[in-house]
């Protein structure tokens, strides 16, 4: 585990990296511009440049040293220290662990518990650190947002700043009775992280960018793209298209049909903004209602709404939070 | 006074007539520059709030009008046109409608209302219902135009009287007009809304009256599930969860498909389903698409309508010219590409008479 | 809706305040102090924010200006230009495809020798895939119409740039251009002072100048025979010479005031070992700096002042330290086959010198610019003599899935 003393010690002559990952929509820039705001020393965030929207993957940055020159870089960054993961579902979308070096930290909003997060990004060589976000958001905020709230679980690792640095950048970035409550459920946040420290210390001296990494080798160089720069269907460029994007995971819902309730009337078809409806072709020539594409379906809802029926429920994806010491077995670990 | 007669349309009906649009114009209005960060267009409503426009102490929202698209362009003097507002909330409305425009010989431009739940603020559950409710509250009403040797005949579906109560409800829904209710109710401004709703209203309802049909109410039928699921465009694509636009997609090109096959042409404006169905190596598009700039798709899409017509006349092109249509967001339609729609629109009604003079069709 | 990054502006600044905020509203902020009386802009990524922050303080009372919604950049450029040759102070903001759209009314702004101040938040060309991502489309087109040019590297130096755009362009009767790297600059969120209202109120007067008005009619913009073209644009080429001079002295006096002193072209390390040196502008050169901590036999020439070019302030800079190589970085290309454009102005800086360079083409579109660029690019010019064969080269792009051209790895 890192103390206080040593991070300080390290922000003199080196940076330490963070990365975000959430959704459009969660606030993962804004917590990252919270840890800008809170750090004592320089500090940069960068969005990953884009535009996003509600619900795609987005990833922000942070680059924090006590050394201005070192700052002053505007090169994204590679090899971040510190991962946080606003919503789990990222998980098996997005590589959430690329670039961490040996000693690292993931941070996960999650119920899941840290053996199971271990498997999931297939890294033994990081540390992980859990808080069930969403759960204390919920609570303390009423709302789904949990940006803030994990930043807590950050400031138990990594030492960057103090809950006092941090209250201070919330003040003055929210108003009164909100600034309040995000405190509130950081400073819970602080006692609920579940860590898994795996007794790897971080080297913060060694940069590990992969050499090249911006220019992604694996895509097709200039040779093979057309001419004209068009995208063609039927080449070995792009065989299939967005159809193998899996925005099903953008929603926080499941979304349910019932087939025994539902009385094939159509409605549904032709409101999806995601043609995520299936039909099936019946002997009468006709088309009938056959199911959700939950491949594709952002769980927007609409359907549920217009369904006169309510053959059409909806789930909610995440469920309670596990830490992976049992609380009756302290004095391990 | 005795009740208006409804003309019923069948879509089979549609289907099996002659004609043939030559560029059909589309617009999805979401009321603001969305693609951008919500900025205020010529299609935002007064006193809505914006990113360029916001709901402020001293100034609240947007000072100004929104303009009315697609009456004017019924006056431009052109000889055929078929022009239709439209809303995905009233799917086979909408369906029926692109079908018989790409069937109507001349040009067509149809709008359609296209709600935004992040520009809007409000959840993206509520998107089909507030879009009902702005036709039922009398905000988008839902009509035609049919322009033949210069005369317009207007037919109306829905939405033409103002429900008051509704619209409050209208205007409730959503965040960009919450600075009217909190911290205090603006009167003045709410009124001024509806006020200037109804006179538009009020002018379309005297010109159904001056410029009517024997049977002024259309109602399109659709058998919905005749429709073969589209397949020119594929899930997968970037637009925000409940997504106006999406909706329209997903019904445009049903009845696109229903009408023209794969041979069909897209060109689409800079915009949200344009930025969202096309990115990198991952295109949603099956059958070609084209984007060139913010404001010049009109143009091109005429362009390339007007290209296979010259080529098929001069024995350069075999089998049937490909049915084009244009996608344009508010930003692209009533500002920076109106010159170019206006100008498209009136070219291509006229293709008739020049399709006849160059031997094409 | 952007009321919380502007909340510093919307109460009087009295005293120097440290803050971090992204390039765009910085620069909303710092066109707030100078009180503007006409903006009109037209949106365009990665341009927005500068023109939503001033949109707050308008609609929220904080600053009385027309705030105008117009229908495109021709509109916004056409109503800018009008707007300050009525006398009023006026900002716009664009980035590429509007910067394009824009062309056809650009000369006049110079012209007119009306004081307009433009924001870019430099951004690609749709050629031939659409970006919204970083490249540098005002060296590519509309150098040479006349607009002052000036680049900066990080927030702090686009804040500052705003205010100095007022300076310079008030005092030159000349349009002024300040740039920043889209999205690097204007999206990222860094540290900066903001300046207190009453210095940049003493920095920016608003002085009494040529408008159109009534006391003194006259007819703008009127048709001119071969009897007078020639006569006009002489006389703008006269009033161009002292330009560069006005800006020295607008960074002295901005140095004065707030500590922060800035230059034509600044330089850094000259004096190395290697007698080379890098030659860029904007954020680029954070990242050499930084790069630079680790490599100290490389030194870097950053260019501030883009136009008019600075060419004898560079030519001294390049005798002055005995530099031998340029490794010219930029993010602009131009098929035509000779130079891409930011090096055909050093080149013609340096033809009297006669300096050895190659032009690297990296960070189009947006792709990160780092440090494997920059090793790759000082290697290759060890072993560069003269100035014989293809004098630039694209670095950093895919040749095949596999290979990185020019590149081995």
């Amino acid at each position: 585990m890192l103390t206080p003393e040593y991070v300080k010690e390290i922000l003199k002559d080196y940076t330490i990296k963070l990365r975000f990952h959430a959704r459009g929509g969660q606030g993962g820039v804004t917590a990252s511009n919270l840890c800008v705001d809170a750090f004592y020393g320089y500090g940069v965030c960068q969005p990953k440049f884009g535009a996003e929207r509600m619900g795609s993957p987005t990833e922000s940055y942070v680059r924090l040293s006590e050394n201005p020159d070192l700052v002053r870089s505007n090169e994204q960054v590679y090899g971040p220290h510190f991962v946080s993961v606003l919503d789990p579902s990222l998980l098996s979308e997005v590589d959430v662990t690329a670039g961490i070096p040996k000693g690292g930290w993931l941070i996960v909003n999650t119920e899941m518990d840290q053996l199971t997060i271990q498997d999931t990004v297939k890294r033994k060589d990081i540390n992980i650190a859990t808080i069930d976000a969403t759960r204390i958001a919920l609570d303390v905020l009423r709302r789904n947002i949990t940006n803030t709230i994990i930043l807590g679980a950050l400031i138990r690792v990594s030492h960057l700043f103090t809950l006092e640095e941090l209250s201070d950048a919330i003040m003055k970035r929210f108003k009164g009775e909100i600034a309040g409550k995000n405190i509130q459920a950081i400073k819970q946040a602080i006692e609920e992280t579940c860590i898994y420290d795996m007794g790897i210390e971080p080297d913060f001296t060694v940069d590990s960018k992969v050499p090249w990494q911006q220019v992604e080798l694996g895509l097709p160089g200039y040779k093979q793209l057309d001419k004209a720069g068009v995208w063609y269907l039927d080449e070995q460029i792009i065989p299939v298209g967005s159809d193998q994007v899996n925005t099903g995971t953008w929603g926080e819902w499941e979304v349910l049909w019932d087939e025994e309730i539902c009385t094939d009337c159509a409605q549904c078809w032709y409101i999806c903004p995601d043609f995520a409806i299936l039909r099936k072709k019946g002997d009468d020539g006709l088309w009938h209602m056959a199911g959700i594409d939950a491949f594709h379906c952002k769980s927007c809802l609409n359907c549920l709404e217009i369904c006169p029926v309510n053959a059409i429920d909806k789930r909610m994806k995440q469920g309670p939070a596990a830490c992976a010491v049992p609380e009756d077995q302290e004095g391990g670990n | 006074m005795s009740q208006p007669e409804r003309n019923i349309i069948k879509l089979e009906d549609i289907l099996v007539r002659d004609g043939k649009c030559n560029v059909l114009f589309f617009n999805y209005d979401n009321e603001a520059f969305m693609n951008t960060g919500i900025q205020e267009s010529g299609g935002t409503p007064p006193y809505a709030s914006t990113t360029t426009g916001p709901g402020g102490e001293k100034i609240p929202g947007k000072i100004g009008v929104k303009q009315d698209l697609v009456t004017p362009f019924a006056f431009y003097g052109t000889k055929s046109l078929f022009l239709a507002t439209t809303n995905p909330a009233y799917s086979n409305d909408l369906m029926g409608k692109v079908a018989d425009a790409l069937k109507s010989n001349g040009s067509a431009f149809i709008q359609a209302y296209s709600d935004c739940m992040r520009g809007w603020r409000h959840g993206a559950e509520s998107a089909l219902e507030i879009s009902k409710l702005a036709t039922d509250c009398g905000y988008w009403p839902l009509y035609t135009v049919r322009v033949k040797d210069g005369i317009p005949t207007f037919t109306y579906y829905r939405g033409l009287d103002i429900d008051k109560d509704k619209f409050i409800d209208y205007l409730k829904s959503m965040g960009k007009f919450k600075h009217l209710f909190k911290p205090k109710f603006m009167e003045r401004e709410i009124d001024e809304i509806i006020y200037l709703t109804e006179q538009r209203n009020r002018k379309l309802k005297a010109l159904i009256e001056k410029f009517g049909a024997k049977k002024p109410i259309d109602v399109y039928r659709v058998n919905r599930k005749s429709l073969e699921p589209q397949k020119h465009i594929q899930p997968g694509h970037g637009l925000c969860p409940g997504c106006g636009a999406g909706m329209i997609l997903n019904q445009l090109a049903t009845a696109a498909q229903t009408v023209g096959g794969y041979n069909v042409i897209y060109v689409n404006n800079t915009s949200c389903s344009e930025v969202s169905t096309s990115k990198d190596n991952v295109t949603s598009w099956n059958v070609p698409w084209v984007h060139h700039l913010f404001e010049s798709g009109a143009t091109v899409a005429e362009a390339i309508s007007s290209a296979y017509k010259i080529r098929k006349a001069k024995g350069q092109y075999e089998g049937e010219i490909p049915y084009v249509i244009h996608i344009a967001g508010d930003g692209s339609t009533y500002d920076i590409g109106f010159q170019f729609l206006k100008a498209a629109l009136i070219r291509t009604s006229s293709f008739v008479e020049m399709n006849e003079y160059l031997s094409c069709k | 809706m952007s009321i919380e990054p502007m909340k510093l502006f919307f109460k009087e600044i009295k005293e120097p305040i440290e803050t971090t905020m992204i390039g765009n509203y910085a620069v909303a902020g710092a066109v707030t102090q100078t009180d503007p009386d006409v903006i009109c802009a037209f949106p365009i990524t990665p341009q927005t924010q500068s023109v939503e922050g001033l949109s707050d303080v308008v609609h929220q009372g904080r600053l009385k200006a027309a705030f105008v919604n117009v229908e495109s950049e021709l509109a916004a450029i056409s109503y800018s230009t009008a707007a300050c040759a009525a006398g009023a102070r006026t900002f716009t903001a664009t980035a590429s495809q509007g910067y394009l759209l824009m062309t056809e009314a650009l000369p006049m702004a110079v012209g007119w020798r009306v004081p307009l101040t433009m924001m870019i938040s430099a951004r690609a060309f749709n050629s031939p895939n659409l970006s919204i991502w970083n490249s540098w489309e005002f060296t590519q087109t509309n150098s040479e119409l006349g607009w002052n040019t000036l680049v900066s590297e990080n927030v702090q130096e686009t804040y500052d740039a705003a205010i100095l755009a007022v300076m310079i362009s008030e005092n030159s009767l000349f349009p002024t251009m300040f740039v920043h790297d889209g999205f690097i600059i204007s999206h990222s969120v860094q540290k900066l002072t903001l300046i207190p209202d009453e210095i940049v109120r003493i920095l920016t007067p608003k002085k009494p100048r040529h408008t159109i008005n009534t006391k003194k009619p006259g007819t703008w913009g009127g048709i001119v025979t071969p009897s007078f073209f020639m006569e006009g644009r002489k006389g703008l080429d006269e009033a161009k010479e002292p330009v560069l001079g006005i800006m020295e002295k607008a960074f002295e006096e901005f140095g004065n005031a707030t500590g922060r002193k800035y230059n034509l072209i600044e330089t850094y390390n000259l004096d190395n070992s290697s007698k080379t040196a890098f030659l860029t502008m904007g954020s680029m050169c954070g990242n050499i700096i930084s790069w630079m901590t680790k490599n100290k036999d490389v030194g870097l020439i950053k260019i501030r002042a883009f136009r008019p070019f600075p060419h004898e302030q560079l030519q001294k800079i390049v005798e002055e330290h005995n530099i031998e190589k340029l490794i010219i970085f930029e993010k602009s290309d131009s098929l035509n086959g000779m130079l891409p454009p930011f090096s055909m102005s050093i080149a013609s800086a340096l033809y009297p010198l006669g300096t050895i360079f190659r032009s690297f083409i990296v960070g189009l579109g947006g792709r990160d610019v780092t440090r494997d660029e920059f090793d790759v690019a000082k290697k290759k010019m060890e072993s560069i003599n003269s100035m014989k064969g293809k004098l630039y080269m694209y670095l950093g792009v895919r040749e095949s899935k596999e290979k990185i051209m020019g590149v081995e790895i």
